[in-house]
């Protein structure tokens, strides 16, 4: 029997001496850390599932759908000029029917004057038709749109024009005190 | 495993890095692992390897090299020792005394646990120069905490 062996295996933990620090710890443990590999990312091959291939593509071709349905196909800049033409439009459509609206109330003017007038105002409107459809074609916008605006400018001219001269003009300045 | 590494190569410093190359090893290593013993006692294992290593590459003698072979187990003798009048500081200020040779093959069998047939597969020695080897080592402790 060995009483040697028998002791040792008895006091086993009397013979543990050192003890690494808190601070030294950690640092063997960074070192230990810094050395090994990292792990690779687990990746689920979501792709190869099948109702995974169905679920995308019903998300692609709804997505394709309200794609097409907003923008029509149309490029950016075709949206651009658009709503830039739409800002112009209402601007000077706004003032038009009001200066037609001023026409038509006006009590100088006779009904036969004011559907000549009228008419004349169609053409522009047909040369402003013509000007939008050109800008479809995206040749030179810029310079059509100045034509759209100078378009709309002429119309309010012509009305304005018009109602100042069927306003009477004024002869009787009798009331009128004359001082020298 | 720090102590375990220290009363090795004494050396704390040494230690430290064997710790941690050990530990590395293990965890790069851990689809080796065969779950035929503990995960403590696996890397256990791999410490006292290294430290081994350690001690082959400083050339510090493993095994004492004088009377290699010739113990006779017949003529092992009786301990000689009293357990009631042993005591830890005593036999780890003789361990400390002994020849180098001695002192690895004394902390793997008495402190560290491992029995002969496993000092001959860490110290690639076959079992019975184990055997011969400790109970020199044992004697000599003896008598030196005498």
């Amino acid at each position: 029997m060995d009483k040697l062996k028998s002791y040792t295996s008895k006091h086993k933990g009397e013979f543990d001496d050192f003890d690494l620090d808190e601070v030294d710890k950690l640092r063997l443990w960074g070192d230990i850390v810094t050395e090994l590999p990292e792990a690779p990312v687990k990746v689920i091959p979501l792709w190869k599932r099948t109702g995974f291939r169905v679920a995308a593509s019903i998300v692609l071709l709804i997505g394709c759908t309200f794609f097409f349905l907003l923008f029509g196909g149309q490029d950016v800049e075709q949206q651009i000029v658009n709503q830039e033409l739409y800002d112009i439009d209402n601007h000077y459509q706004l003032l038009v029917n009001n200066q037609v609206e001023l026409i038509k109330n006006n009590l100088n003017l006779s009904k036969e004057d004011q559907d000549d007038f009228l008419s004349l105002i169609d053409d522009l409107d047909e040369e402003y038709l013509k000007l939008k459809d050109e800008l479809k074609l995206g040749i030179n916008n810029e310079r059509i749109i100045e034509a759209i605006i100078s378009n709309y400018r002429k119309k309010i001219k012509l009305m304005e024009d018009l109602l100042e001269r069927s306003y009477p003009v004024k002869t009787d300045f009798e009331d009128e005190a004359i001082t020298l | 495993m720090f102590n375990v590494c220290v009363r090795m190569v004494k050396s704390k410093e040494d230690a430290e890095d064997i710790l941690q190359e050990s530990f590395v090893d293990a965890f790069k290593n851990l689809n080796s692992f065969r779950y035929e013993s503990t995960f403590g006692s696996w890397l256990k294992r791999i410490v006292i390897n290294k430290s081994i290593n350690h001690l082959k590459l400083k050339r510090v003698p493993l095994v004492a090299m004088h009377d290699y072979e010739n113990w006779d187990p017949e003529q092992e003798e009786e301990d000689s020792v009293n357990e009631e009048h042993l005591d830890v500081g005593a036999i780890k200020a003789g361990i400390k005394q002994l020849p180098e040779g001695y002192q690895t093959i004394i902390n793997l069998y008495l402190i560290e646990g491992y029995d002969h047939v496993e000092i001959g597969e860490i110290l690639s020695i076959s079992t019975s120069t184990s055997k011969s080897q400790y109970h020199r080592a044992k004697k000599k402790l003896i008598a030196l905490m005498n």
